[in-house]
This record gives C-alpha cells, structure tokens and sequence, in this order.
C-alpha cells in the first residue's frame, strides 16, 4: 500500500485526495495500484486466502 | 481467541471496516477501471471465503470462535457487495457493516457473560440456559438471530440489498452469496440450539444468576439497535 502510494506520488506529484480525484490514471497503472492496495488491505477484511 | 472481550469486540466492530472503508474510499474511488477489471477475482476469492468460513465454523466448538470466524463470511458478502460498482451493491454492503458492527460486538460481550458465569466458553458444556436465564435468552436470541439475517433485523436488509446488487451484474455469484446465508444460518441456530434450549446441563452447577442490571444496560442497546435498524 505504502508504495503504490508512492508510486502515485511519484507519477502525478500530488498525495491530496481531492486533487487526485481528478487525475487520470492509465489502466496499467491502476492495476498495479489496485494490486498494491489489495495486498494490504485484504488482509485487514480477512479475504479468503488471508483471513488467517 | 484468548484475546479480552474489548479486544474482540473492537476489532470485530471497527477494525474488520477499516479494510473495506479503504476499498470503497480509494479503490473505488481512485482506480474504478482496475476495479472493473479485478471484479471478477475479487468475486471468486469472496464466495470461497464465504464458503470455506461457514464450513469451519459450523465445526467450531469453542463459542467465541464461533463468532469470529462467522464474520469472515459476512465480510465476504461485503466484499461482493462493494465490487459489484453499482448503488444497491455499495450501499447494501454500507448497511451490511454498520449492522455487522452492532451484532458482532454485541454476540462477543454476550458469550462473555456466560464465559463470566461459567468459566468455560465450549459448546457441549452448556445446555438449558433458557430455564435459568431467560432474559439473556432473549437477548441472545435477537443477536443471533440478527447475525443469521432473519427479515426484520438489521443484517438482512444489509444482505439483501448486497445481494440484489450482484444479481444485477452476475446470477451465480447472488446465488453462491446466499448460499452463504444458509450456512449462516445452519451455524447460527446450531450454536443458539446447544447453549440455550434442552434440560438443563448437568455440569452448570454454579447458582444460576440472570442478566444483572448493569449487563442489560450493556447488551440491551445492541439488541435494540439491531431490531430498529431493521425496521
């Protein structure tokens, strides 16, 4: 999570949730951000294969 | 599992959401293509969590473990409800939380009660316990109740609205979801069943006390918010 969140950072240079609002990610790039998010974030909504 | 009552209950009724707030708040909110395109992974992951969760826990014979391990199928019906990107599915698995939040915390400080009385919290060690407590019967009842989605209480409308969301994008997946609730169902009257209805146990030989007036104050709250929320 925390480095797709660089990784946002490093793209559009901005952390602010409103203003990303309004950025357009590429689609390789959200789903490599989704993937980055959902490692983490599965664990924490115990998602079948982390739910241990 | 040896975790103190307020340990279980906030992580039953806060943290679990926090995962799904982060779903809704950024995934959807900042990568809906990504969203589209994992929906269906995230739907499989999701019915095999609900699945899998059930069966172990219609096994469990520990009565908190019960408890936790039902939430893992209920946060896979929110899952589905949140991927499937359309107002009823977000909406129902909002609801879904909030109601999820209520029963679970109030299910965990009920079973603590009876672990507080008995000192023990398996299964097969209780019998009757309508005989000698009635009023944490009903309370128990209501929450259990609520935790399996009956009409009126505040899961179901939760549940069904998740539900009816996914039937809009993809039948199978409604279909797998509420056979989710069937086995929350089975497990749910399973546990209400051995703890509360039957002679009474003989191995429950500590006076029998019910519900004090400070307890009710605790789990009457729960139990109420459950109903009118369902309503």
């Amino acid at each position: 999570m925390l480095i797709s969140i660089m990784y946002i950072y490093k793209i559009s240079g901005t952390t602010d949730y409103e203003t990303l609002m309004g950025y357009e990610m590429e689609e390789k790039v959200q789903k490599l951000v989704f993937i980055g998010f959902i490692a983490s974030l599965a664990v924490k909504l115990p998602l079948y294969p982390f739910h241990i | 599992m040896e975790a103190p009552v307020a340990g279980s209950v906030l992580l039953a009724g806060v943290l679990i959401k926090l995962g799904s707030y982060g779903i809704i708040r950024y995934l959807v909110g900042l990568t809906p293509v990504a969203c589209e395109y994992f929906a269906p992974v995230m739907y499989t992951l999701s019915i095999l969590g609900i699945i899998y969760a059930s069966i172990t826990t219609i096994r469990q014979t520990d009565l908190k473990r019960i408890i936790a391990y039902s939430s893992v199928g209920h946060m896979g019906i929110v899952t589905i409800g949140i991927f499937t990107m359309n107002v009823e599915g977000i909406e129902g698995s909002i609801y879904l939380q909030i109601a999820h939040g209520i029963v679970s915390s109030g299910l965990f400080i009920v079973v603590t009660q009876l672990y507080e009385r008995y000192h023990t919290r398996i299964v097969k060690y209780y019998r009757g316990v309508t005989m000698t407590m009635p009023l944490y019967s009903v309370v128990f009842l209501i929450l259990t109740m609520s935790n399996i989605g009956v009409p009126g209480t505040s899961n179901y409308i939760g549940e069904i609205m998740a539900i009816a969301g996914a039937m809009e994008e993809n039948g199978v997946v409604a279909v797998m979801a509420a056979l989710g609730m069937i086995l929350s169902a089975a497990y749910g009257l399973f546990l209400y069943n051995r703890v509360c209805f039957g002679g009474i146990s003989a191995y429950m030989t500590e006076a029998p006390r019910d519900l004090t007036r400070r307890e009710m104050y605790v789990v009457g709250p729960l139990a109420g918010l459950a109903i009118i929320l369902g309503i």
